[in-house]
């Protein structure tokens, strides 16, 4: 261990009991859309608290929801990171239930109890922590840091857009840390290294002015139509037939392929058992199947109807028949470029008359594993946690990490596999939160090497 | 001659309209037991009214029968097939702002108005009040005529099976006047030989519990699977895939090529308007479209449904999927051989994952063209419309007449009171009164011939 993590350390064990109390001051804002006053003094009370720790903060205005904290401190080396984080609470599928205008913190059995605390307070506030010790304790950041930190009013929040093309100067760095990356549920520390794009598609095709009786069997079929143009969009071998679909797929490198076979961990028996799916797609297993569902483009139709599927026969010819279809997409296709050859495609196999309407899309992204960014991460890890730091080369779900592309990015978090993120019971270990204060000082150091 | 039986049919024309008008005002739907016991007393009243003895048998499973009978002097035995439900299989009747009542029972502009009229009362109607103005010009029929009028509750019961198995004696006839016929897109009146067959399935497929989240792509998609499983079936040429599936179609005969075939509609265009659409399947024009009704059998998908189907976007990959696939069938294909066929072309597929369910199962059924009885009831239309009639060899819907094939060899045809632009299942569905007018008349001209029909040979 180093001499300024050793330092590092004897800070963080004196200064962990107050950290804790302030942690649990951010907690109580009830910051979430709804509560606006609890936002805008979250927000203060970050500024407050970043300056507090040395760096220079303010709010940039949002005129259109609310504002983002904005910190900066330069550091010895000429690299700057910035920390990407969000200061409003995830409830989208939970709301939160608030009495007497703030939100309850709860600390027992080692664990801090609170909605919001794993999304995303306890990472936020780890990350000001770890600037503030290095700091106390060496005068100065190996690099430079920046903090961004959000209040959204919904996913896909434009803020993030407009600070982005409004301070492209200040928030410049050359990675970025991003929000969470859970221990796993064997306890590992993971990072996340990006995520998957998509483009998700509405297809329409109507035959008739009006549903005919099926016994006029020369009019055309809405149902057939959309049946063959889908049919011509992949085949039943998983292979997506649309020209140069796959011409810009970032292959997996040797570092991503290393880890397949612990992804493939999750491509088992109790994700079948789960869903009652008999098999995986081709009867793929373990690193098959996982190759395909981290690395591969896929192509899924989401929904799908025309006429009547209800009881009994309804001698009908639909009119009309309309497909949900989502391109989930890996890093490096350009969702308008799929888009586009989607359309081209439909053209060119006699179904031009389709309707496409684009109904959202997310471009993909994914750093390579062996960017200096992942490297420095993985000997950070090392030295706090003792262990390998398990990378995760892609999410499968979307993020907008795409937005600050090409720059490194790595997830890196306080939670756990455990930390039932946006329920009730929303919780982090403090142990987790210690570790990760620890694991973004020894980052930081790393880093400026 | 029958100038006198028609003078009667000229002076109580009105009277019949306003019956008919107000049978129309029946709801007779096959779920609505008072309605459908309304319209039994009603028809049984007017058939009674017409001298045909009527009496009401238990439909096990069904609405009651009618089974009526009126003796008359010759030999010969003619039996009418008419049902009383309204046809409610594609467009269940629903009021809608802004539309006409469903049973209106209005006469407007030389129309009547109402659910059923076309499917299938006005006929019932016309062959009632044809008998009765017969008997009142002439004192006595000139054949012996019986009728047997259904009440279906669904579309597929079985119960016709059942009665006539039980109750074959009081409907034998030598001939049989089915209800399937209305007029063509040009208005000349038709007569249909038979009717197609139909196998229909559901199909299924299931591939998870419920739907799952789409990031989870490493999993298999059950309306991928019923997609291609479906697109399999048929493809954009149209030709139905299925093993064997052609084998059994009989070829036209020379005499159906001259009868039928070259006097079919030669002008599709009034179709192709009334349905908005671009054209028609294989790019078919003229001559070709009406026959290929008549002699192609077809598939079609008549839904298919999976996943998320509502406004916006929902990242969900649907663990089942469901299809309505009808196969629609000519002579002298089977769906139980058909059904067979297509339980192994999905497996040949490596779609064993597609489960098939058969809704229905009717075999295609068709009165070869040179029949003597075409020839007769082809003469009374032609002296009832002053037109030569159209003779296609099946009604284009389904129907039941195989189901009397397992008792007699009575032979069917079909013909209908109402035109193409009856709006068939819709709230406008109606007929002019020139349709019933010269429907009824029809019935008349074919009761005046009823001794050049042919005496039944065999059961």
């Amino acid at each position: 261990m180093t001499a300024l993590m050793q330092a590092v350390d004897g800070y963080v064990a004196e200064h962990r009991e107050r950290w804790l109390a302030e942690l649990a001051e951010l907690c109580r804002y009830p910051s979430v859309a709804a509560y606006p006053e609890a936002m805008h003094a979250a927000a203060a009370w970050l500024v407050r608290r970043l300056t507090a720790a040395g760096l220079s903060a303010r709010l940039l205005p949002n005129p259109g929801g609310f504002p983002t904290v904005f910190a900066a401190r330069h550091g010895r080396s000429p690299r700057t990171l910035l920390f990407f984080n969000h200061y409003d609470i995830a409830a989208y599928t939970n709301p939160v239930s608030v009495e007497g205008g703030t939100l309850p913190v709860e600390v027992r059995d080692g664990r801090i109890y609170s909605r919001g605390v794993a999304d995303d307070k306890g990472c936020c506030f780890s990350r000001i922590a770890a600037v503030e010790a290095l700091l106390r304790t060496a005068g100065e950041l190996p690099v430079g840091v920046k903090f961004l930190i959000f209040g959204k009013r919904r996913p896909n929040d434009p803020v993030l857009d407009d600070v982005l093309a409004r301070y492209a100067e200040e928030t410049a760095s050359d990675g970025v840390v991003w929000e969470t990356g859970a221990k796993d549920e064997r306890d590992r520390p993971t990072a996340s290294l990006g995520a998957k794009g998509y483009v998700y598609a509405e297809l329409r095709t109507r035959a008739l002015r009006a549903p005919q009786p099926s016994r006029f069997s020369i009019l055309p079929n809405a149902a057939w139509d959309l049946v063959w143009a889908l049919g011509s969009l992949k085949d039943p071998r998983e292979r997506v037939l649309v020209d140069g679909f796959y011409d810009h797929v970032m292959p997996p490198s040797p570092a991503d392929l290393a880890v397949l076979d612990e992804l493939g961990a999750s491509a088992g028996p109790e994700m079948l058992a789960r869903t009652g799916a008999r098999a995986f797609l081709l009867g793929e297993t373990g690193p098959a199947a996982a190759r395909r569902w981290f690395f591969e483009p896929s192509c899924t139709i989401c929904g799908i109807e025309a006429g009547y599927t209800g009881a009994g026969e309804r001698l009908l010819l639909p009119d009309q028949a309309a497909a949900k279809v989502e391109f989930r997409l890996v890093a490096r296709q350009d969702p308008a470029d799929i888009a586009r050859k989607v359309r081209d495609h439909l053209d060119r196999a006699g179904f031009g008359h389709i309707e496409m309407e684009v109904l959202s899309q997310t471009a993909p992204y994914r750093t390579p594993a062996d960017d200096p960014l992942v490297r420095a991460a993985q000997r950070a890890a090392r030295t706090v946690y003792g262990r390998e730091l398990v990378l995760r080369p892609t999410s499968i779900g979307m993020s907008p990490k795409y937005k600050f592309a090409p720059r490194p990015t790595l997830g890196l978090g306080v939670e756990y596999a455990g930390s039932q993120l946006e329920e009730p019971g929303e919780h982090i270990r403090i142990a987790d939160w210690v570790e990760g204060t620890r694991m973004i000082a020894a980052l930081l150091e790393e880093y400026g090497r | 001659m029958i100038d006198d039986v028609l003078a009667v049919h000229r002076q109580e024309l009105g009277g019949c309209v306003e019956q008919l008008a107000a049978l129309c005002r029946i709801p007779s739907v096959g779920g609505d037991d008072a309605a459908m016991d309304e319209t039994v007393r009603w028809i049984v009243a007017a058939m009674r009214e017409a001298g045909i003895t009527a009496d009401v048998l238990p439909g096990e499973g069904n609405h009651p029968y009618i089974v009526g009978e009126a003796r008359g002097e010759g030999l010969r035995t003619l039996l009418f097939f008419n049902h009383y439900d309204i046809a409610n299989y594609t467009n269940p009747v629903q009021a809608r702002p802004g539309e006409r009542p469903p049973f209106s029972g209005a006469v407007e502009d030389g129309r009547i108005y109402g659910r059923g009229v076309a499917d299938d009362k006005a006929t019932l109607l016309a062959r009632v009040h044809a008998v009765r103005t017969w008997r009142r010009a002439r004192g006595e029929l000139p054949c012996t005529v019986r009728f047997l009028v259904e009440g279906k509750r669904t579309l597929a019961t079985g119960a016709l099976g059942r009665f006539l198995d039980r109750h074959i004696d009081r409907v034998r006839a030598d001939a049989c006047c089915w209800e399937a016929g209305s007029k063509d897109e040009a208005d000349r009146p038709v007569i249909t030989l038979g009717h197609k067959g139909q196998l229909f399935v559901e199909l299924r497929c299931r591939t998870a519990n419920a739907d799952y989240p789409s990031r989870l792509t490493a999993l298999p998609n059950a309306a991928w699977r019923l997609t291609w499983a479906l697109a399999s079936v048929k493809g954009p040429d149209e030709r139905v895939a299925l093993p064997g599936f052609y084998d059994d179609v009989r070829p036209v005969t020379e005499r159906e090529e001259r009868l039928c075939y070259r006097r079919l509609p030669a002008d599709a265009e009034r179709l192709r308007q009334r349905t908005g659409i671009r054209g028609f399947v294989r790019g078919l024009a003229g001559r070709d479209v009406m026959r290929y009704v008549y002699t192609e059998p077809t598939a079609a998908i008549c839904g298919v449904s999976a996943g998320h189907t509502g406004p916006g976007h929902r990242l969900v990959t649907p663990g089942q999927a469901r299809a309505h696939l009808e196969l629609r069938l000519v002579p002298d294909q089977d769906p139980d051989r058909i059904l067979a066929s297509l339980r192994a072309h999905l497996d040949a597929g490596g779609f064993d994952d597609v489960e098939i369910e058969a809704l229905a199962a009717i075999p295609p059924q068709s009165l070869p063209a040179d029949h003597p009885l075409v020839d007769v009831v082809a003469a009374a239309a032609r002296a009832a419309y002053d037109v030569d009639p159209v003779i296609v060899p099946f009604a284009t819907g389904m129907g039941s007449r195989y189901l009397f094939r397992r008792h007699t060899s009575m032979p069917i045809v079909g013909f209908a009171v109402g035109y193409a632009g009856s709006q068939l299942e819709t709230n406008e569905e109606h007929v002019r009164v020139r349709d019933y007018e010269e429907g009824m008349r029809h019935v008349l001209h074919l009761l005046a011939r009823a001794g050049d029909i042919p005496a039944r040979e065999g059961p």
